[in-house]
């Protein structure tokens, strides 16, 4: 019932990425540290870029089956 | 005659004395009596024998089981009527009683008409709206904050309406990373406001286990009484009770339901609903983009601040060993400009092309190139690049790396660059 593929936090993506410029734009970093950080970065903005970038919204429909067992089905308007 | 039985004449007498009306007269008095005595009043009863003349104006009947009147209404009144005038519709009318003189019929002249049912609504609605409001369902404090990047949404509707596709379509303009979880329910009628309190208790029930959000309470546009289930008391009840915040889009712009009041937000329509729930992509994706640019510019500076540095220490020293970390970390950086450039715009749409910009400009600065043109970084013991002579003393051993390979030295001297 529970989606298949793992699901990208954007949010959470989003506020690690803000982090990072943060730290990167502070005082006194040493290149192999900077690197990382936009290494780390590049990675967070692409994994956002990843998770806007689903073709369609899904859509799926909750129903009782006659048991009166909530199922789950694709379902399209 | 002696006879006290009635004379023809006698209990009748005739004119004589009293006074002879004229019909016109009669009429006009009949109206004068019938307009003082009832002034304007309401009337409720079943319209039928409805006909519209070419000019507008409505002449029907108001009946009941075994009772009926005469009733008109001029179109001037019509025109500002709610309700279409319909034969076997129910209306409570307000009007004058008055008499028509020409043909001596007594009527109701209607200014205006409401369907029946509705002014029972009204009050139910007020008075359920006061209750809850006093019970604290209302209140701002206990509204909840819709989630800023929601993944699944549940949607409480009808499977067949318009306001389903309102909903999604608007939702899809903005955003697609989302699931939406359909619960069927009827959005009028007799049992849709149980069905409906049944389906918010549902998905609360399903909120793990789909991964739920928040919550959305639609239909489209209707009569009053189209949209009651979303005025009645039990579907209020399950929107407060609920975990899940819940979006409640009812009707069109002027409607305002009890679900309206409960829920943790009100929209106007089933199409602001689907906008209110989601973010719009184009705006995340600006503020990533951003926040690259930042990342690069920043990165860039750095290299651009060393090869300063670089330049002024320069040197003539020679070199054997690499050091692989600083390599490998090379060899990371443009692996990760390679992949990303491999992507391109394809993956990544416009911010691709940006990105792949960005990288290029970027690789323009990459340290490996520095070093390949000479230029090397210099660690002192504890391992902290050297941009500074004052961080180094006498006697230390420094470890210089260049291209291919690193060199190591004690330091015999420092010079310390006025101006800095």
């Amino acid at each position: 019932m529970v989606s298949e593929e793992e699901k990208i936090d954007v949010e959470e993506n989003l506020e690690k990425l803000e982090g990072i410029v943060e730290e990167l734009e502070g005082e006194d970093l040493e290149l192999e540290r900077s690197i990382e950080l936009f290494e780390e970065g590049i990675e967070l903005a692409e994994g956002i870029q990843e998770g806007l970038s689903a073709a369609e919204v899904r859509l799926k429909k909750v129903i009782e089956d006659s048991e009166l067992d909530l199922k789950v089905e694709d379902f399209d308007i | 005659m002696g006879n006290t039985g009635s004379n023809p004449l006698g209990s009748d007498p005739g004119p004589g004395e009293e006074e002879v009306y004229s019909v016109s007269q009669l009429n006009k008095e009949a109206r004068y009596l019938l307009e003082k005595q009832f002034g304007s009043i309401w009337v409720e009863g079943e319209v039928s024998n409805l006909h519209v003349s070419s000019a507008g104006h409505s002449y029907f009947t108001l009946k009941e089981e075994d009772s009926e009147i005469d009733a008109v209404m001029f179109a001037g009144d019509a025109s500002g009527l709610d309700l279409e005038l319909e034969d076997g519709k129910s209306v409570i009318a307000r009007g004058t009683l008055t008499v028509y003189e020409r043909r001596g019929r007594y009527q109701l002249r209607v200014r205006e008409a409401r369907e029946v049912g509705e002014g029972k609504l009204q009050k139910r609605f007020q008075e359920l709206k006061k209750k809850l409001k006093q019970e604290g369902l209302f209140d701002e404090e206990v509204k909840q904050k819709l989630p800023a990047f929601p993944e699944a949404i549940g949607i409480i509707t009808s499977p067949t309406g318009a306001a389903i596709r309102d909903i999604v379509s608007t939702m899809a303009e903005r955003y697609k990373s989302v699931t939406g979880y359909v619960f069927p329910v009827k959005v009028q009628g007799e049992e849709a406001g149980e069905q409906i309190a049944e389906a918010l208790k549902k998905a609360n029930e399903l909120k793990s286990e789909l991964g739920l959000d928040v919550l959305i309470v639609s239909r489209g546009g209707g009569s009053l009484e189209d949209l009651w289930p979303f005025n009645e008391e039990v579907v209020a009840r399950a929107i407060f009770a609920s975990e899940l915040p819940v979006v409640s889009g009812v009707g069109h712009e002027v409607d305002f339901t009890i679900s309206d009041f409960v829920a943790d937000v009100r929209v106007p329509t089933p199409t602001a609903a689907g906008k209110r729930v989601v973010p719009e992509s184009s705006e995340i994706t600006n503020k990533v983009d951003t926040l690259v640019k930042r990342l690069g510019n920043r990165v860039k500076a750095e290299i651009r601040e060393r090869e300063v540095e670089l330049d002024r220490a320069r040197s003539s020293y020679g070199f054997r060993y690499p050091l692989r970390k600083l390599e490998d970390m090379i060899q990371d950086y443009d692996e990760l400009s390679e992949k990303l450039l491999d992507r391109g715009s394809e993956a990544l749409g416009d911010r691709g092309d940006r990105l792949e910009n960005l990288i290029e400009r970027l690789s323009l600065a990459n340290p490996t190139r520095l070093l390949r043109k000479g230029y090397s970084v210099t660690y002192g013991e504890s391992g902290r690049v050297i941009s500074d002579p004052k961080n180094v003393r006498t006697d230390e051993s420094l470890k210089t790396v260049l291209h291919k390979g690193i060199i190591r030295s004690v330091v015999t001297e420092t010079e310390v660059e006025d101006g800095e």
